[in-house]
């Protein structure tokens, strides 16, 4: 929970206020209010919700060893560079690369360092074999780089083709992996404009300009080098890594697609905030999704200890960064946190998307609930989420129903970013947060020995359908351990439904698009996003739960382009693609 | 024999035996007098002496209200006046309230006091304020001439090294304190606070508890325990203990404000808003007041936000949040201009108080540190609280004495103090000091 200004004042400037008079005992015997009979109340269940009950038959469970991936990303801590650099991490995302029909995932490899040098680590394309088995093919699919330190992935259908291409975020350059359609890619970045020598960490594909190619939003980071290295110590004077306010920030870049291969950089045009001084962004976590629903494509930056950006799409691409005044920039005290992981959903059902973002210890998760016309209200305290207190540095983030019960749950991987944090916990456990019908979140807890009751120096997060079952499994990315692969196996008493858009009129992936299912227990929103998560991409596709005694009645789906489709006949538990009409003129 | 002038009848022998009598009766009575007054005096005295070691016991326990009970009686027996002074002065150190304590000490000096006890009290005095010089030297000296002593001269010295900041010797200090007075709570409390200051909320957790284990009755022991198990996500627990710190008046604010918090994370929406009504009923206190509109802001109730915080952001600019939250209402109520300039506020104040603690952290603690100390100190008294741009001050006064912006700078502060505050004549005086000080400088 996030203390008030006044609570949370240094402790030792309430000794050093009043010596005298704070310090005083020997005080009156007065023995104070019943206390027995206020605690008894506490335990008491909100809203007549048993305790312990929401959530009740979630399973989750680590198929990890079964798939066969122990590929992992390394972050070169070992090499004792102590650098910001290695803090990071990398993340995890699902793509079909070779349209196959089964999700694959892209694994970056990270780096080290040698003397006074950033090196790469070659990166993994597992290839999904069917029957939860993968073999990587990345040096097979030209996909391994190698020379770059890598951070972020993140799948976006340049061309729209159909064969997804790759974008790879790391220290000084970036990859665009252009899928040439026959299980290979061709590495274009320079060829393509693509020319952004800073740290690039996350990035997000979608048509910002409505022009039907998608475009690309690249987060910087810090201008850590090292030339630029100072040196931290921890609690005991160890060596350790540098915090973010020590270095000036690097402007994010949007460029925008050409639609023949080649993009240009647009940032100063748009509006863009572009300042480097230390409070400007330090980019983390980029969404691209339709925020205000308003029919164009938004983008909402996460950036670590400065106040994070939303840029509201006027329609035509250019953008106005409004997080401040729209409530979404800062905490509920009005501070900026150290925010990383992002994701977008309407938690309360209401039929508006609400911001989620994953923040840094000591700071409450950013629960924003969307009061539509655009304004934002922070609401961590009002959901419970502020009772997870300040032990967490939370990464890679996604909504999901895992029990099928019509409300989106939270997933959230976490893991400290230096060696020796004052709490002593560089593994954290993640953490499941089941939605108790749009009030409030619970934390759910594990038996011993499970994933979610093991901690973990955890990064990146990604759900899609590995199996083909319709449901989403959630893959995990950690440093210095291979991901894990969780299966959702609840005993969930509902119905599901999954949903793939192909847009036809605008850019193939149709992020901006969005889904609302109708059931006579209440509508459904989902969108299409890009990006989120942290360094991650999770698959473009939309997941539904709904309890089995309410019926589904329909699908509205609402494409980038405008237009709306009316889906009655759909059928549960099933997983469906939908392709736009095509719109003649 | 009558010989024609009157003269006494001679006196029977009974009459000489009653005169006898009359007479052991008038020396037995004079000698009761003089018992009776020898043991008066001895009363007097015992009871002085009785009443100024009852003032040190409760000095040694930290009962200061008792510490001043017992000095109040002994006034009115006039005898050891110079340590009854003497123990005025101390118990002014103990209050913060240099002044009192000087015009105290002097006293004492007027009625023969010992001048060694009063130079050192002197000493422990600018050591409790954080004079650099006093406390990186004079520790060993002081201490090995502290007889009956040795704790306040590690109190002293122990809320210098806290006032600046010097958390791993107070910390030393405070564990060695700890490990030779094993009943002790002052320590253990105050090392609980170092530790809770730094995040390592089991250990303090620990020390908290052992505090109330030694003195149940230890309110503000009770309010931090509270606090860090609040950190700790032990919510049910803390609230009762919170209960039980409200008990104390200067404290019920603090601890309701936190209770409500508890109960706001319980989902306990309603319970919070009751309590902090009342609080804000009672008390106007600030906090409860952003707390409670907090609440507000999430039910939506923006007018009501507006006329609860419009006076807080007035009189409490440095409260970021109360600004902040002001700033949404206004959005939400349409205001949008008014709205704007209040979020810019918000965004430069956190940019600048950021600032601040960057340069916090690397300030060193020689003389040549002061510039550095008297841009945290501006910062804060403009941005932040004027309470904490004054520790600033002192911090930064007292690393070079001679550093002439700080003594400009606290005169201007001490100027707007006393017009701020004509009826508190301490203001005046520091004023009236940090002047003399500035025209010895050379200005």
């Amino acid at each position: 929970m996030h203390l008030s200004a006044r609570t949370t004042r240094q402790p030792i400037q309430l000794v050093l206020i009043c010596v005298g008079c704070l310090l005083a005992t020997g005080c009156s015997s007065d023995s104070g209010e019943g206390i027995s009979a206020e605690l008894g109340s506490l335990t008491e269940p909100i809203g007549g919700v048993p305790a312990g009950s929401v959530g009740a038959g979630i399973e989750l469970r680590d198929v990890s060893a079964q798939t066969g991936i122990e590929f992992f990303y390394e972050n070169g801590a070992d090499d004792q560079a102590n650098s910001i650099l290695e803090s990071l991490g990398g993340g995890v995302t699902f793509v079909d690369f070779d349209a196959d029909g089964r999700q694959d995932l892209f694994l970056p490899g990270g780096g080290g360092f040698g003397d006074k040098v950033v090196v790469g680590r070659r990166s993994a394309l597992m290839r999904n074999l069917g029957d939860e088995q993968f073999v990587d093919v990345a040096a097979l699919a030209g996909v391994d780089g190698g020379q770059l330190y890598t951070h972020g992935c993140h799948v976006g259908d340049m061309d729209n083709d159909g064969f997804p291409d790759l974008l790879v975020t790391g220290y000084g350059d970036i990859r665009l992996y252009h899928n040439q359609g026959d299980g290979t890619f061709l590495e274009v970045h320079q060829q393509a404009g693509l020319a952004n020598r800073s740290w690039s960490t996350a990035a997000a594909w979608g048509d910002i300009n409505g022009d039907g190619f998608a475009d690309l939003y690249i987060c910087n980071y810090v201008n850590w080098s090292f030339k630029n290295d100072p040196s931290c110590v921890g609690p005991q004077d160890q060596p350790d890594v540098c915090p973010p306010k020590l270095f000036d920030a690097l402007p994010d870049v949007l460029f925008f697609n050409n639609g023949d291969g080649t993009f240009r950089d647009v940032s100063d045009q748009v509006g863009l905030v572009t300042g480097t001084e230390q409070e400007y962004s330090k980019g983390l976590g980029v969404l691209m999704a339709d925020i205000d629903l308003d029919g164009d494509l938004d983008i909402y930056v996460a950036n670590d200890t400065t106040p994070n950006y939303l840029y509201l799409n006027d329609g035509s691409g250019l953008l106005e960064e409004v997080g401040l005044i729209r409530s979404v920039a800062l905490d509920a005290q009005g501070g900026a946190n150290g925010s990383m992981g992002i994701d977008l959903g309407d938690y309360n059902g209401d039929q508006l998307p609400d911001l989620w973002v994953s923040n840094f210890e000591q700071e409450a998760f950013g629960l924003y609930e969307n009061h539509g016309r655009g304004m934002f209200l922070h609401s961590s305290e009002k959901t419970g989420i502020t009772s997870l207190g300040g032990l967490f540095v939370g990464f890679g983030t996604a909504f999901l129903d895992v029990d099928l019960d019509g409300d989106e749950d939270l997933l959230v991987t976490n893991g400290h970013v230096i060696k020796y944090p004052l709490s002593g916990r560089v593994e954290q456990l993640p953490l499941l947060l089941v939605n108790d019908q749009g009030r409030r979140f619970q934390r759910r807890q594990f038996p011993a020995g499970e994933y979610f009751s093991t901690p973990h120096a955890g990064r990146g997060l990604a759900i899609g359908d590995l199996v083909g079952d319709g449901k989403a499994e959630i893959v995990i990315s950690h440093i210095q351990q291979p991901c894990a692969v969780i299966a959702n196996q609840s005993s969930a008493a509902g119905a599901w439904l999954s949903v793939r858009l192909i847009g036809r009129n605008g850019a193939r992936d149709a992020v901006g698009a969005t889904v609302v299912l109708h059931t006579s227990s209440g509508d459904q929103l989902r969108m299409v996003k890009g990006g989120g998560s942290y360094m991650s991409q999770s698959e473009y596709r939309l997941y539904w739960g709904y309890p089995d005694d309410s019926q589904m009645t329909g699908l509205t789906v609402r494409w980038p382009g405008g237009l709306v489709e009316e889906h009655d006949a759909v059928i549960i538990n099933d997983s469906i693609v939908l392709i736009e009409a095509a719109v003649v003129e | 024999m009558y010989n024609g002038r009157r003269t006494r009848p001679l006196k029977p022998d009974f009459m000489k035996r009653r005169k006898r009598k009359r007479r052991r009766r008038r020396s037995s009575r004079t000698v009761r007098i003089i018992v009776l007054v020898l043991l008066l005096l001895a009363g007097v005295f015992t009871s002085s002496w009785y009443m100024l070691q009852q003032t040190q016991r409760a000095m040694a326990k930290h009962d200061l209200e008792a510490a001043e009970s017992w000095l109040q009686w002994s006034a009115w027996v006039p005898i050891r006046r110079g340590h009854q002074a003497f123990l005025r002065a101390r118990l002014a150190r103990r209050r913060a309230d240099f002044y009192a304590m000087k015009r105290h000490l002097e006293r004492a000096g007027e009625l023969g006091y010992e001048v060694r006890l009063l130079e050192r009290e002197k000493q422990l005095a600018m050591a409790q304020q954080g004079d650099v010089q006093i406390l990186t030297t004079r520790f060993g000296p002081i201490l090995k001439e502290a007889d009956s002593d040795v704790l306040e001269v590690f109190e002293a010295f122990v809320i210098g090294l806290l006032h600046m900041r010097r958390y791993d010797g107070a910390s030393e200090l405070l564990v060695g304190w700890c490990e030779n007075y094993p009943d002790d709570p002052f320590p253990r409390y105050l090392l609980g606070s170092v530790y809770q200051d730094q995040d390592r909320d089991q250990e303090a957790e620990a020390l908290f508890r052992e505090v109330l284990r030694l003195d149940p009755e230890h309110h503000q022991a009770a309010y931090s325990l509270g606090i860090v198990l609040i950190d700790q996500q032990k919510t049910a627990a803390a609230v009762e203990l919170l209960i039980f710190a409200a008990n104390k008046p200067e404290l019920r604010a603090d601890a309701d404000l936190a209770r409500s918090q508890c109960y706001r994370t319980l989902g306990r929406t309603k319970a919070a808003e009751q309590l902090l009504l009342s609080l804000v009923k009672e008390t106007g206190d600030s906090a409860a007041t952003v707390e409670l509109a907090q609440i507000k802001l999430e039910a939506a109730e923006f007018q009501t936000v507006a006329d609860l915080l419009e006076p807080v952001v007035e009189d409490h600019p440095e409260l970021v949040n109360a600004r902040y939250v002001y700033a949404q209402a206004l959005r939400q109520l349409g205001d949008e201009e008014t709205a704007d300039h209040h979020f810019s506020l918000v965004i430069e104040t956190n940019r600048q108080l950021a600032h601040a603690n960057e340069l916090a952290e690397t300030l060193g603690s020689g003389p040549d540190s002061a510039d550095q100390h008297l841009r945290v100190a501006r910062i804060h008294l403009q941005y932040g609280s004027r309470a904490e741009g004054l520790q600033w001050l002192l911090r930064s006064y007292s690393v070079n004495k001679q550093h002439r912006p700080t003594v400009e700078e606290l005169v201007l502060y001490y100027q707007q103090q006393s017009q701020r505050y004509p009826d508190v004549p301490d203001y005046q005086r520091t004023l009236d000091n940090f002047k003399n000080l500035l025209v010895q400088l050379g200005g």
